[in-house]
C-alpha cells in the first residue's frame, strides 16, 4: 500500500532511530502531522536497506513516511543529485559552501547559515527549499539571522520548508505552535503553514515517475 | 472600576494537554521573559486556569502567536494545542 499526502497534509522531519521510531509515529499522530520524513546521516546506513525499511514501517504503522538523508560533503552530494525514493538535504556553512550549491541543480532542501539574495532568487527558480531547522533555534542564538533569512524567503518567494529535526521523541512540536512562531518573522499565517505542507513536489521529483521538470513517464 | 466594552481586551483561552513530562507554570513564565522580555510578557495578561482537571491558558488576542511559540522552546514536555477559543464556554465541547 501506498499512502500519498496532499498539498495540505501536514508533515515532520525527524531523525530515524531504530529504538523510538514507533514512539515518533505516535506522537505525530498525536500533535496533528500527516505524516513523517525520517532522515539519517550519509555513511550511518546503506541508502538501498534503508529506503526499504522506511517503506516497510509505513506499511506496518499504516502511516505516511518518507526517507531523507542529509549530506555534507559537496563531492559526496553530486552523486546522489538525481537519485530516486529518498529525499536529498545539504547542509552547509558559511558563504562558499552555499555558492558552491549555487551551480548544481537536484537537491531538496538546503540547510544553510548563509543565504544572499542571489542564492535566495537561484533557490526560486530551481524548486530548492529554505530548510529551518526549529530545533536549533531553541538555542536563541540563531534567531538574528533568521530574521535576515526570513525577509528574503518572503521577498523572493523561496519555498521554506520547517521541520522540528528531532532527535528523540521529546524534541517533537505541535504544528501550530511552529506556524504560529514563523508569523512572528512577518510570515503570513497561510505562508507559514505552507512551509510545513508544501512538500508534494519533492516527492514527485523524487518518484519514478520524475525525468526532468515538466517531463514525466505516463 | 468598570471598563467600556469597546476598551475591554479581547482574550484567547488555550486548551492545551500535556503529552510528556510536567507543564510548570513558573517555567512557562520564565521561559515568556526570557524570550520577551519581562516588558513584553506584562503585555500578554497571562493567567493559567483549570477547568475541569485542564489546563487552560488566558492571553490577549493580539499576542497569542508569542504565547504559543512559547511552547517551542519547553525542554522538557511536550504540549498538544487541543482547542483556540475566545470564550470558556465554546471550549466546553472539547472539555468534556
Amino acid at each position: 500500500m501506498v499512502i500519498k499526502l496532499n498539498m495540505k497534509q501536514i508533515c515532520d522531519l525527524v531523525f530515524f532511530n531504530e529504538n523510538d521510531y514507533i514512539k515518533k509515529i505516535e506522537f505525530a499522530k498525536e500533535l496533528g502531522f500527516n505524516g513523517l520524513i525520517f532522515c539519517i546521516r550519509f555513511g550511518e546506513k546503506e541508502i538501498k536497506e534503508y529506503c526499504s525499511l522506511i517503506e516497510k514501517i509505513e506499511n506496518e504503522q499504516n502511516f505516511f513516511c518518507y526517507p531523507a538523508i542529509i549530506f555534507n560533503d559537496f563531492r559526496v552530494v553530486r552523486k546522489f543529485l538525481n537519485a530516486k525514493g529518498f529525499l536529498v538535504i545539504f547542509e552547509c556553512k558559511g558563504k562558499r559552501a552555499v555558492e558552491k550549491i549555487s551551480k548544481k541543480f537536484g537537491i531538496d532542501i538546503v540547510l544553510t547559515d548563509f543565504l544572499s539574495v542571489g542564492t535566495a532568487k537561484f533557490f526560486r527558480d530551481n524548486e530548492i527549499f529554505y530548510g529551518l531547522n526549529i530545533n536549533s533555534l531553541i538555542s536563541l542564538q540563531n534567531l538574528k539571522d533568521l530574521f535576515f533569512h526570513l525577509k528574503l524567503v518572503k521577498k523572493f518567494k523561496v519555498n521554506l520548508a520547517a521541520f522540528s529535526f528531532a532527535n528523540s521523541y521529546k524534541e517533537m512540536r505541535d504544528w501550530y505552535c511552529i506556524a504560529n512562531f514563523l508569523t512572528l518573522f512577518d510570515l503570513e499565517i497561510k505562508e507559514a503553514k505552507l512551509a510545513l505542507c508544501n512538500y508534494e513536489k519533492l516527492f514527485f521529483r523524487r518518484s519514478e515517475k520524475f525525468i526532468a521538470r515538466g517531463i514525466e513517464l505516463v | 472600576m468598570k471598563i467600556l466594552t469597546s476598551l475591554r481586551e479581547k482574550k484567547r483561552y488555550i486548551l492545551i494537554k500535556v503529552l510528556e513530562g510536567n507543564f510548570d507554570e513558573k517555567k512557562f513564565l520564565n521561559y515568556c521573559e526570557k524570550i520577551f522580555g519581562k516588558f513584553y510578557v506584562s503585555k500578554f495578561s497571562l493567567s493559567f486556569l483549570e477547568v475541569n482537571g485542564k489546563k487552560v491558558i488566558k492571553c490577549s488576542h493580539k499576542f497569542l502567536p508569542h504565547v504559543l511559540s512559547v511552547f517551542l522552546f519547553l525542554d522538557d514536555c511536550i504540549v498538544k494545542i487541543v482547542k483556540i477559543s475566545g470564550t470558556i464556554k465554546s471550549l466546553s465541547e472539547s472539555l468534556v
